[in-house]
């Protein structure tokens, strides 16, 4: 193989694939980036076994072929080198020679025999959503999942279109994310309905923000029998699914609420992040009491001391106590964009919801710790 | 503070001692009490005549049957030593408020309101001692010093049965020439490093530069410092304002060796399921999770995991410690002790669920506990627990042999 591309090139296709290889990779090629020409473009690509990403940058080919290079220090050369041409030549041995200007480094390869094939994408029975609302759809779940291993099937979120519109959902048994896209641009063939690993949605957020797109570039999404793939303008990503059943989320939503409430986003979120500060390590609970027009937000932490912040609110209602975690507040209060929210309540024992107080379709069911 | 008088009081090879003071038959003779010796245990307490044989708590029932043939052994029954336990406490505030637990069978009196001066303070250490042997049958060893590390230091100079006092005064000669290892507080691996610093004696630790220990121990090194010169400012910390629980576990040692998956995980869901009981007894949850492992050559370590919520499920508890399991590396060896602990605890705040998977597993929870509380522990139990080749594990405190094995806590 031997090309020429510009570094700036290369060094953003090293940089959209690079983040998904693990420091603790099973086999020495996944440490790897492979490096493949593929008609006028070169092809590259990276892996852990359970998330894939290949990306194509423009070269200039002058022989065609493959080799795969560690991608620690692919990165760390590309990026040190003056934004000119690059040469890259692979010799017979696997041994790579870049050139840029005067500067030569010969570094080490693999063949591409050993490394996984990442399958292609079919363009034909893709969904298509607009990238912003995507990155927004997956902030506003994925902090609900579990890291619990030991519960695999809540370490994702669950992903599935009902009635053409796209939905969201992520829950680690004690609070829950829903969030409904709203009709997809381009149905596909399959329904969705799909748990998709927290990794793979991780990266698929990184990569739609490194891209600086704008609302109107647009996410194909295909699914296969185990898998998700995801196209960004020449980016793919692929992931394995996680498989099971997730739970009926919808049982889980309150149906009705006794209260409902109207609260300033940012004020409760610094009110709480405040009165949580005592026993951030064990962060306990912290206690909700809704009385005539006041909130009082307090919190104990046993041997170190209490804290209390009142709000004013415009609530008539009886007098409710609530507790919860104040990390799970925390999480719902810093992605809702909206400048008010509505809570709904039913007692100190029943789940809480929160939803934004802008029309989107974004609800967080929080259950309280038991006073 | 000058002037203190405080006072330690040791029960005499407690748990060999009420088995001999309710069995009759025991007494005069080497008892030696452990879990079900058909298995493999270890020794939790010895009889006075069985001491002189060698025999130690912590000891291999083989070791210990080697050195003391003609012992009876005992299974213990912890019921009845924290219930013995609890009515010596509750004799000992009648001499003091200020009474601090220390374990089961040791606590401290801060006497120095109740008594004028030194000379006056046997008298009250005898009283004690009359009455524990009255009302319980048993003997206990007390020591009466100015602070809590001589008198410790006072009560382990005479056993059994034992009385000592040592005035401030007589400190620095009583340490001058004590080995370091006799202080509460210095365990083995601290006597070795500070012989390496050429200090063997109180005496020495106390003359040795205090900057060199801080230096090399930290604030600990200051502490050792005022340890050598026989100085402890630590109140007597008495009932209402004890320390909160840091954390709860148990250990089991195996009946033998094993190095079968399977069976290792049995033994760690009984572990798990028993420390999942005690935490929700007291309203306890708890959010890291350890795992201690004894290999056959002693080899002992343990790692810890934390989650971001509290857990009080056995079955969540024995999900994370097979978590811990997985990652350490231990295909091949036999594993002789197994030990589950749960620290970072906080009290009532049980978090709710929304699922119902989670849900049903904490009713069942609720309600084992309650059948179990009604007919004795383990009457219901996972079927998991059930097969194994031994009746679930019978809680034996071997003191000291849960702390000693938190020395190296590596987080994974």
């Amino acid at each position: 193989m031997k090309i020429v591309c510009s570094q700036a090139d290369l060094l953003k296709g090293v940089q959209s694939v690079q983040a998904i290889i693990s420091s603790r990779a099973s086999l020495p090629v996944l440490s790897n980036i492979l490096l493949e020409t593929q008609k006028d473009k070169l092809k590259l690509a990276a892996t852990d076994l359970e998330v894939g990403i290949k990306t194509e940058i423009p070269t200039e080919i002058l022989k065609e072929g493959s080799i795969t290079i560690p991608a620690k220090i692919l990165f760390d050369i590309v990026r040190e080198l003056p934004n000119q041409d690059i040469q890259l030549e692979v010799t017979n041995e696997y041994k790579i020679i870049l050139s840029c200007g005067k500067i030569i480094f010969k570094i080490m390869g693999l063949p591409k025999d050993e490394f996984p094939i990442i399958p292609d994408f079919k363009e034909d029975n893709a969904f298509t959503i607009s990238a912003g609302l995507l990155k927004e759809m997956i902030q506003k779940t994925i902090f609900a999942i579990s890291n619990d291993e030991t519960r695999y099937i809540l370490t994702g979120v669950l992903v599935q279109t009902s009635n053409g519109n796209m939905e969201m959902i992520a829950t680690d048994g004690r609070r829950l994310s829903y969030i409904n896209g709203g009709k997809l641009d381009k149905q596909g063939k399959n329904k969705l309905d799909v748990i998709v690993p927290s990794k793979a949605l991780r990266e698929a957020s990184r990569l739609i923000g490194e891209k600086e797109t704008g609302d109107k570039d647009l996410v194909k999404i295909e699914l296969t029998e185990n898998q998700i793939a995801l196209k960004l303008d020449s980016t793919v990503l692929v992931s394995r699914l996680v498989e099971g059943k997730f739970p009926n989320y919808k049982q889980v939503i309150p149906k009705d609420h006794s209260t409902s409430v109207t609260l300033d986003t940012e004020k409760l979120l610094n009110a709480v992040k405040r009165v949580s500060l005592l026993s951030p390590e064990k962060a306990e609970s912290v206690k909700l009491q809704f009385i005539k027009e006041k909130l009082i937000i307090s919190s104990m932490a046993q041997g170190l001391g209490e804290a209390q912040e009142e709000l004013e609110i415009d609530y008539k209602g009886a007098n409710l106590e609530t507790a919860y975690n104040p990390k799970y507040l925390m999480d719902v209060l810093k992605v809702i964009k909206a400048g008010q929210i509505e809570v709904e309540l039913s007692n100190a024992m029943s789940p809480g919801v929160i939803k934004p107080k802008s029309g989107e379709e974004y609800l967080y069911v929080i259950m309280p710790m038991r006073l | 503070m000058t002037n203190r008088i405080v006072l330690h009081i040791d029960m005499n090879a407690f748990f060999a001692s009420i088995e001999q003071a309710t069995n009759p038959s025991l007494r005069r003779r080497p008892v030696i009490v452990c879990g079900n010796p058909e298995t493999r245990t270890v020794v939790s307490a010895a009889s006075y005549e069985a001491k002189p044989f060698g025999v130690k708590a912590g000891m291999s029932i083989g070791e210990a049957r080697r050195l003391c043939p003609q012992a009876v052994f005992v299974i213990g029954n912890l019921a009845k030593y924290v219930d013995t336990s609890r009515r010596i406490f509750s004799i000992l505030k009648t001499f003091s408020q200020k009474t601090e637990i220390f374990s089961i069978d040791e606590a401290f009196l801060e006497i120095t309101d109740h008594c004028s001066s030194y000379a006056a303070a046997p008298r009250i250490g005898r009283a004690i001692k009359q009455a524990v042997l009255e009302k319980m049958g048993l003997t206990c060893s007390v020591g009466i010093g100015p602070n809590k590390l001589i008198a410790k230091l006072a009560s382990d100079m005479q056993k059994p049965d034992g009385l000592v006092l040592i005035e401030p005064e007589k400190v620095a000669g009583v340490l001058e020439n004590l080995p370091i290892g006799e202080l509460c507080g210095i365990g083995r691996r601290m006597e070795r490093h500070l012989h390496a610093l050429g200090i063997y004696t109180c005496g020495e630790l106390g003359r040795y530069p205090v900057a060199i220990l801080r230096q090399k121990f930290g604030i600990m090194g200051e502490l050792y410092h005022y340890m050598g010169l026989g100085r402890d400012d630590t109140p007597v910390s008495f009932s209402g304002d004890e320390e909160p629980v840091k954390s709860m576990g148990h250990c089991h040692t195996l009946a033998r060796d094993t190095s079968d998956p399977e069976e290792v995980k049995r033994n760690i869901l009984a572990l798990s399921e028993q420390v999942a009981v005690r935490l929700r007894q007291d309203g306890y949850s708890g959010r890291t999770i350890c795992l201690v492992l004894r290999y056959s050559d002693f080899f002992t370590f343990s790692r810890h995991f934390t989650v971001d919520y509290f857990i009080d499920s056995g079955y969540d508890i024995y999900q994370q410690a097979l978590r811990i399991l997985a990652r350490v590396d231990w295909q091949g060896k036999a594993i002789r002790l197994i030990g589950i602990s749960v620290s970072n605890l906080v009290r009532h705040s049980q978090q709710l669920y929304i699922l119902d998977e989670f849900n049903r597993r904490q009713k069942v929870d609720r309600v084992m506990d309650k059948i179990n509380q009604k007919y004795g522990e383990f009457k219901i139990m996972r079927a998991a627990i059930m097969r194994q080749d031994r009746k679930p594990v019978q809680p034996i405190l071997a003191r000291g042999l849960w702390a000693k094995t938190f020395t190296k806590n590596d987080n994974i």
